[in-house]
């Protein structure tokens, strides 16, 4: 019921706002993980379909892919079998990807001249996030100590964080930097060495103007 | 008696009645994705012991406190049997998986220096022992059966503490398998906490 009302939320706004500037943008970026260990870190791509609300309000739907860069990690794996050695460390590679959708919203900061303009970002929407984790070891003769599983949680997530646009003659170039919360949900509760990522995320973008506002065409 | 002395005595009863029927269950079972239906080897107390018993699926009871009234999974007995050698039971207490009946029991009998104590316990944590009989045994009333059997067992941690007269704390994890006569005990994995109504004689 929550998705339905947010979803018809967004669609309302975007409906009466349906005559205003709109743009295209394509994104890229990387992030990396707030938590204390800092295991993982994340290559970005997404697209943006953003809107002006006014000079200073604007709203964005966003879909942004996060692709895992992999974690090297190692168990202790034992054998009871006396014939063999007591310890052998395994490998662990855990790679975590998240698909998110959002709402997002850039309220104007300052503007420097007329080109240069810094915006505060709020974002709210849904993720999906996969932490998928791999052992190379003798299964047969060795058993891992507290082993990690894979785990997936799907969940609404929060973020918040600052933007700088720059605008040129065909668009504009921006970069931004936000916190984003991990998903929220109860999940499994499998004692994992890790927890879900809350991302540092650093993206730049160029936006691609779809149409022009209609004080611009006078 | 006022209505208000009724409405007083009926909360206080319901508080009561509330406390007492909490169940609360100590055994955390989390399955091992490489060998399904049985736990992971876990040391961090999840008060569990699973394994394949002819490639069937055996585990401990879980540790439930229910009406003030605990049942534990495991006991661990010493018993002085001779003046040269102790010995050390532990009994399991479990079932199979795929099966209601409740009673089953795996033991082992570990022999230990002479007039060991709680302290002793932790020389365990680390071995590995191939038990063959001279230095004990595994038993079990599996099948309705009463047999020996050998194995091979680890203790990857084993310990117990006094934390008060006539309190102890303690825990002990690790790994085994057992040959019987008639059947072979696979993959096993156990992961316990200890609490002094566990241990006796110690």
């Amino acid at each position: 019921m929550k998705k339905l009302i947010a979803l018809l939320f967004t669609l309302h706004v975007l409906m009466a706002y349906s005559s205003a500037q709109s743009y295209i943008e394509p994104i890229i970026g990387y992030q990396l993980d707030l938590k204390k260990d800092n295991k993982f870190k994340q290559f970005n791509a997404g697209l943006q379909y953003s809107i002006a609300l006014g000079k200073s309000h604007e709203l964005f739907l966003m879909c942004l892919n996060s692709f895992s860069t992999p974690y090297h990690g190692t168990d202790s794996s034992f054998a009871i079998n006396p014939s063999l050695p007591l310890v052998q460390i395994v490998k662990k590679d855990i790679r975590v990807k998240a698909l998110a959708f959002a709402v997002g919203q850039r309220f104007t900061l300052k503007t420097i001249g007329t080109n240069n303009t810094f915006f505060f970002l709020l974002l709210t929407g849904l993720k999906i996030e996969t932490a998928s984790v791999t052992y190379t070891y003798n299964k047969n003769d060795y058993t891992i100590l507290n082993p990690d599983v894979t785990r997936k949680r799907t969940g609404f997530y929060m973020g918040f964080g600052l933007e700088y646009v720059r605008t040129l003659p065909f668009g504009r170039m921006f970069a931004n930097i936000h916190i984003d919360t991990p998903p929220f949900g109860k999940g499994n509760v499998y004692p994992s060495s890790f927890s879900f990522m809350t991302p540092l995320s650093m993206n730049i973008g160029y936006s691609i103007k779809l149409k022009k506002t209609s004080y611009e065409k006078k | 008696m006022k209505r208000s002395n009724y409405l007083y005595a009926f909360s206080i009863l319901s508080t009561i009645v509330l406390l007492l029927s909490c169940r609360r269950n100590d055994t955390r079972f989390y399955n091992d994705n490489d060998h399904p239906g049985i736990s992971i080897f876990s040391n961090t107390g999840n008060n569990v012991l699973s394994c394949f018993i002819a490639d069937r699926a055996w585990r401990t009871v879980d540790r439930t406190t229910s009406y003030g009234r605990i049942t534990y999974e495991v006991f661990i007995r010493r018993s002085s049997s001779n003046l040269v050698k102790d010995t050390m039971e532990i009994s399991w207490h479990g079932f199979y998986a795929d099966s209601g009946y409740r009673g089953d029991q795996l033991y082992l009998y570990l022999t230990m220096p002479h007039n060991f104590t709680y302290k002793d316990f932790r020389s365990l944590n680390g071995q590995r022992l191939h038990i063959d009989g001279s230095n004990g045994y595994f038993a079990s009333t599996l099948q309705n059966q009463n047999v020996r059997g050998m194995g091979n067992i680890y203790f990857n941690t084993a310990q117990i503490d006094s934390i008060a007269p006539g309190l102890k704390r303690g825990e002990f994890s690790g790994l085994f398998d057992i040959t019987f006569p008639s059947l072979k005990i696979a993959n096993g994995r156990f992961d316990h906490t200890l609490t002094t109504e566990q241990l006796t004689g110690f």
